[in-house]
């Protein structure tokens, strides 16, 4: 079922990383990594996190009581079968970062000012694991949507955005779909064939660069970044479509087209991302879950679009219906946990090494408020079961938490993003 | 100077708040040529430190011209001019200790980093929302002087940020740019690829613009698969031209069912269709009902003489499986297919007389193919021409049915014959076509190799086999020609063939096929930064630049053999030659996509279908009347072009551009036929304008109900370019009940009698009270719908049965805007739109100023503006007018 690991380890293409970005990038955090991962034994970390742009009802996310006897409330409750296989968090945000629904792009990196014209994004947490942990997989990492839009939570090192894939029938053929040996060849060839495009190309752009302005040279230097980072990809690309791609049980499935079949595409995405996980085809995956385009849920007792619904969670009506679209959301959470428990790996399961995170940019979605943001790590290996209240004079960075877990996947980083430190009250088994 | 003076005080009672200082700036200049003067020198002269010195000039300038001695030229007074205006009227809230808004303006130094800041508190303020209004107001010339002094160093720090970039950035193509640039220069009028590509994002309301259109590994990975997809595409493998096949599939009979039409079959046998022999109802079809549990499908037979049509009633496939399966396609062409039939109207199984015509509409998988109609009991062949590709299916669906499909219980115990009563036929009434046949002809080839090969590999076939001295001069010749077309500029031989023709001759001497090589070369061409960026260095654009603009301003392409020559030639620079470019440009075809794309945007008429109406409240919801919607929309534009008519066309119009199902939702009685038309509004219309368009109704709604706050926010952004404050943190929202308890009207009013709410609401909320006489799918309503209380609404059809939708409580749609002007309705408020022409006008420019050049109109461009629209006025602001003067404008002629 699992490929072994290519030969290439992630040490060369760390290399390759620096030797090909140097030149253009300065990340503040790169000076301090090293590479852990691949060195350490045992089974690999993986990440699945999972953002959902409308955040849950925070009266029915955040539990009573702290530690590990906190009473649960009524969304943990969903949970409860999990209660010592996850944390709740309260007390976490990102600082600086208000601006309502914009606030999405930031939610796994953590930059500041949204809103603020000329904003710049920063690397995503994935994308910060997928640099130091390179081509151990067929893709580094897999960035998901559910949804319509362009949205994503994955940022390249200069804060450009990583095109989201929103189609399970696109993303099973990419995972699974082997081409026939002259489709395979082709590609092969073609990408070979890119790869030293590539490096025409950004010669080009550089001798561009020379002739305009700053801001333009910035924007041209996306365009070179882009070049050389597929330039080290195709490769690596190359090489893996060579190798056969995991044969899984599961059938290609149908798109969910309907704007109201939230559940049914969540599920869809959730059990692809699974299955990408179990058959090592990534460790990375972000999952956008988009419903600010105000869509209605088809589910009995939802009358309401739920966008709408968010922003009178006041009414006790529409509170009910809310209810019944985020408790359905928690069961596809808990769905994930389960089947992702119940993939054996050696002596445990996946679960057991696959962080699971689901939070939200929004603290409240009926004020658009960002702070206090509702958070749940599952799984990973952590000493869980507790509601862990990080709130002391004001929030704690929720990049505190991402650098925990970016070194739980193996990266010794000294900082990520906003964080001051690791978090405290989150250990290791 | 009296009377500039009375002239501004009655401009400032008169005029609505945005954008007034504009106007005063018009008029200093006006009437003051040395104003105007020493603010372009004070620009452009003080460069070390325009901020305090330009501040010194215009304020004192303006001042003084106004009448208003208040202010000296000294930097350190004016200066302490803004100082002493925040004192007294924003920093009691916006201080270090209130910190209002998470705004300390003593933290907020005048200096370029804090633009967005400034501008920012430049809006609030000129809006009128700042001060709030239960605070001390200042003077309407304090406030003006103020907001002079900001506008100005704004417009300063904005031009020193010029002086280095220019106005736009640089950017890359969009996805649909590129496809449209891929159809044009590979000859694939119908290739799709822009999907394949990531979603864009979106800047100023576009994707037109640098910040908008990011570039990632993921994008550099993606073109190449892309550019080698419709490559491959462009050349054909067969030497010889495929014959063209005439396939015909007959609707006569149970068995000719079964074979080439699932679906056709399928509703036979459940009694959803009707068989006829000639035009009356065959009676003579025997169903035994399928038993599941047994696996027997059940069967329908008839004796000879067969049935010789079906009529069916439903718009939509679900799993019926309606492709008819005889109709294969061999290779991508363009294909007839033609069908043969007539309208019905079952009326409980009897056909009722019906005056209007049917559309049938063609889909293939996930695509629709096209629209015919075919007239009430007038057997009629129709036909359409459509590009099919080898993978595509045809399917007929009645697409001017209401039903998405039928929801009645066919009642016969399983494994029996369906008794002649219970038929489904019998208990709906609705219309319907009567298919007798199909025919689907071709490949219509013209020629072979088609161009797209031509363009490529000459004449060349795919498996040609050449002496390699030979092939590399043929990919020379070749590659050469390809980079001439692709490249929107002059091409430096040495430096543009050299990465394709290295990649080419490589290819050839590993003995790879001729086309394979040239493939990868022409890859080559179509994936580098040469291709993909659009160019255009500070200053004033050269030709080709300019020819690139415009084309892909107009076309969203690149510019064509005409419009290349004029760039060589430079006869582009010409003023007269531009605007014939302009003309020519906009009256061909490929304008239809600068159409399309812009109201997409413009009016986010992409965003249409992202709701779906619910279907117990809307039963009349289709998906012909969504397509139609946006025909209309696009036509209507398309007329605005043509007739060059004016902005006041943007809220107010004597005639729409409708087809048949649009004029039934509107009303509008004689007009047969799926074609969009002009058809003359009687006077007391409430259509007319963009506003009251089904596209525009139905995307400012969501699926189920609409809001005013919603509907507002829309007209307030889109219509009037007058963007409200965005809400206030802690604020609940206020949403329609739809149980018909309560009108949004009374919840709002009881939201706004917090003073907080009320001061945006008056402002948000009016043109949403105009449009409450719209539902959701753009019909006109007096009363609002719902599933709960009320009458209900006899006649209307949910999925063949009597829906259980009611009238519940009346609409108001009166109200009265943030100055108090009242109206009765959307009539009265499309009146109150035009009064401000001037305003619509110059939201119309400033977002085809952001289309066209990938910029939006910043502080510095005001004047410009300014003086565009003062030019414009007299021929009433007309959309074509517009175009010219903004294409002949430094805006578009500059970077």
């Amino acid at each position: 079922m699992k490929p072994a690991a290519p030969s290439s380890s992630s040490i060369p293409s760390r290399r390759r990383f620096l030797r090909g970005t140097g030149a253009v990038l300065a990340l503040p955090w790169l000076e301090s990594l090293s590479t852990a991962a691949e060195t350490t034994g045992g089974p690999p970390h993986r990440m699945i996190a999972m953002c959902n742009d409308l955040g849950f009802i925070p009266d029915y996310f955040f539990p009573k009581g702290e530690g590990t006897s906190y009473e649960d409330s009524r969304y943990t409750a969903v949970l409860r079968e999990f209660r010592d296989r996850i944390t709740v968090f309260s007390g976490l945000s990102h600082p600086e970062c208000v601006g309502g629904h914009q606030t999405d792009k930031c939610f796994l990196t953590g930059a500041i000012h949204p809103r603020k014209p000329g904003f710049k994004n920063t690397i995503s947490l994935d994308q910060a694991a997928a640099t130091e942990l390179g081509f151990s997989t067929r893709f580094p990492s897999l960035s998901l949507r559910i949804g319509p839009g362009g949205g994503s939570l994955s940022y390249a090192a200069n804060g450009v955005r990583i095109p989201s894939e929103g189609s399970p029938s696109s993303l099973y053929r990419r995972l699974f779909v082997q081409g026939t040996p002259e489709e395979v060849q082709r590609q092969v060839t073609r990408l070979r064939d890119g790869q030293s495009l590539m490096d025409n190309f950004s010669d080009r752009i550089k001798g561009l660069e020379s002739r305009v302005g700053h801001a333009d040279r910035e924007r041209l230097d996306q365009f070179f970044t882009a070049f050389r980072e597929l330039e080290q990809r195709l490769d690596e690309n190359a090489e893996w479509e060579l190798k056969p791609k995991p044969k899984v049980k599961v059938r290609e499935p149908k798109d969910v087209r309907e704007a109201e079949a939230l559940v049914a595409r969540t599920r869809l995405m959730l059990d692809l991302a699974k299955l990408a996980v179990e058959t090592d085809s990534t460790r990375l995956v972000t999952i956008f879950a988009t419903q600010q385009f105000n869509p209605k849920v088809n589910l009995p007792g939802v009358e309401m679009p739920h966008h709408a619904l968010t922003h009178q969670q006041g009414m006790e009506k529409s509170r009910a219906q809310l209810a019944i679209v985020e408790e359905a959301q928690l069961g596809e959470y808990r769905r994930l946990l389960g089947s992702l428990q119940g993939s054996r790996e050696g002596d445990g399961n996946l679960l057991d090494t696959t962080m699971v995170l689901l939070g939200s940019n929004m603290g409240n979605a009926n004020s658009h408020a960002n702070n206090n943001l509702p958070t749940i790590l599952a799984g990973g290996g952590f000493r869980h079961g507790q509601h862990l209240n990080c709130h002391q004079k004001g929030d704690v960075p929720l990049a505190n938490l991402y650098l925990t877990m970016l070194r739980r996947l193996g990266v010794t980083a000294e900082r990520f993003s906003t964080s001051t430190s690791p978090l405290q009250g989150l250990e290791m088994t | 100077m009296a009377d500039l003076v009375n002239q501004a005080h009655d401009f400032f009672v008169q005029t609505p708040a945005r954008k007034r200082y504009n106007a005063v700036t018009r008029a200093a200049r006006a009437y003051c040529p040395a104003v105007a003067a020493v603010l372009d020198f004070g620009m452009m002269e003080n460069s070390k430190n325009p901020t305090i010195a330009f501040l010194a000039a215009a304020l004192s300038l303006v001042m003084a011209s106004l009448g208003w001695a208040a202010v000296s030229s000294d930097p350190g007074e004016v200066h302490e001019f803004v100082d002493r205006f925040l004192s007294a009227n924003c920093l009691d809230c916006h201080d270090d200790l209130s910190t209002k808004g998470d705004l300390n303006l003593l933290d907020v130094g005048l200096d370029p980093d804090n633009f967005a800041v400034w501008s920012s508190v430049f809006d609030r303020v000129e809006g009128g929302d700042m001060p709030p209004e239960n605070k001390r107001q200042p003077s309407s010339e304090e406030r003006q002087a103020f907001l002079d002094a900001i506008s100005g160093y704004l417009a300063s720090v904005e031009r020193d940020l010029r002086e280095e970039n220019g106005r736009a950035m640089v950017r890359r193509l969009n996805r649909k740019e590129y496809e449209h640039t891929l159809r044009d220069l590979l000859a694939l009028p119908h290739l799709e690829i822009a999907e394949t590509l990531p979603p864009e994002g979106s800047a100023h309301g576009f994707d037109k613009s640098a910040e908008a259109l990011d570039f990632s590994h993921v994008h550099a990975g993606r073109l190449m698969d892309v550019a080698d997809e419709a490559l491959r595409k462009a050349i054909v493998s067969t030497p010889e031209k495929p014959q063209s096949q005439t396939i015909r599939f007959e609707v006569r009979g149970p068995e000719n069912l079964k074979q080439s039409c699932n679906g056709l079959y399928a509703l036979l046998k459940q009694t959803k269709a009707i068989p006829m022999a000639g035009m009356e109802i065959d009676e003579t079809i025997t169903r035994v009902r399928g038993n599941f549990e047994k696996r027997d499908p059940g069967v329908a037979t008839d004796q000879p003489p067969f049935f010789d049509s079906l009529a069916i009633f439903i718009n939509g496939e679900f799993n019926l499986g309606m492709s008819i399966r005889p109709f294969k396609i061999p290779v991508a062409g363009y294909y007839k297919i033609r069908v043969n039939g007539f309208g019905v109207l079952n009326d409980h199984g009897t056909l009722a007389p019906s005056e209007r015509p049917e559309t049938v509409g063609f889909y293939s998988r996930d695509r629709t193919l096209g629209f015919v109609d075919l007239p009430a009991y007038q057997p009629t062949t129709a036909e359409l021409t459509v590009w099919l590709e080898p993978d595509d299916v045809i399917k007929p669906l009645v697409a001017s049915s209401p039903n998405a499909k039928l929801q009645i219980a066919l009642k016969a115990k399983p494994g029996t014959l369906v008794p002649p009563e219970n038929v489904v036929y019998r208990k709906f009434r609705s219309h319907g076509v009567a298919f007798r046949w199909f025919e689907l002809e071709g490949p219509i080839v013209e020629e072979w190799p088609p161009e797209s090969h031509r363009r490529l590999l000459g004449e060349k076939g795919i498996d040609q086999e050449m002496p390699l001295p030979e092939a590399i001069k043929e990919a020379r010749v070749l590659m050469r020609n390809f980079v001439i077309q692709a490249l929107r500029r002059p091409i430096l031989p040495e430096v543009d063939l050299k990465i394709p023709l290295a990649v080419v001759n490589q290819k050839l001497r590993r003995g790879e096929t001729f086309s394979e090589a040239m493939i990868a070369g022409y890859r080559a061409v179509l994936t580098s930064p040469d291709f993909l960026l659009l160019a255009g260095e500070r200053g004033r654009l050269d030709t080709w630049a300019l020819a690139e603009r415009l084309s892909y301003f107009l076309w969203n392409s690149a510019p064509d053999q005409r419009l290349r020559n004029l760039a060589r030639s430079g006869q582009l620079a010409e003023p007269q030659v531009l605007r014939g470019e302009v003309n020519r440009l906009l009256n061909h075809s490929r304008s239809e996509r600068f159409v399309e794309h812009f109201l997409d945007k413009w009016l986010k008429l992409e965003d249409i279908a992202l709701t779906e109406p619910d279907g117990n409240l809307y039963p009349e919801y289709t998906p012909l009347l969504m397509d139609s919607a946006l025909w209309e929309s696009r036509a209507y534009f398309a007329e605005m072009l043509r007739r060059d008519l004016g902005a006041a066309f943007i809220a107010q119009s004597d005639f729409v551009m409708v087809n048949q199902r649009l004029a039934q939702l509107y009303d509008l009685p004689g007009v047969y036929g799926n074609h969009i038309r002009p058809v003359s509004l009687p006077t007391n219309s409430v259509r007319g304008g963009f506003l009251t368009q089904a596209s525009v109704l139905k995307t400012s709604a969501n699926g189920t109900v609409t809001s005013p706050v919603v509907r507002g926010h829309y007209v307030q952004v889109h219509i009037l370019g007058d963007p409200p404050p965005p809400p206030p943190p802690a604020v609940p929202a206020v949403e329609p009940d739809i149980t018909g308890a309560t009108t949004i009207r009374e919840q709002l009013a009881r939201h706004s009698e917090d003073r907080s709410c009320a001061s945006c609401h008056a402002q948000i909320d009016p043109p949403g009270f105009a449009l409450e006489g719209f539902d959701v799918m753009g019909g006109f309503r007096d009363r609002y719908r719902s599933l709960e209380k009320g009458d209900r609404i006899a006649n209307l059809f949910f999925e063949g049965r009597p829906a259980d939708t009611r009238l519940a409580l009346p609409v108001d749609s009166s109200g009265e805007l943030r100055d108090g002007t009242p109206f009765r309705g959307i009539r009265d408020f499309k009146g109150l739109l035009i009064d401000r022409e001037n305003q619509l006008a110059r939201n119309l420019l400033e977002h085809l100023i952001t289309y066209a050049t990938g910029a939006p109109a910043g502080f510095a461009d005001q004047a410009l503006v300014d003086e565009m629209l003062a030019k414009l006025e007299t021929k009433h602001f007309g959309v074509r007018s517009m175009i010219h003067a903004l294409v002949q404008s430094p805006l578009f002629l500059e970077k």
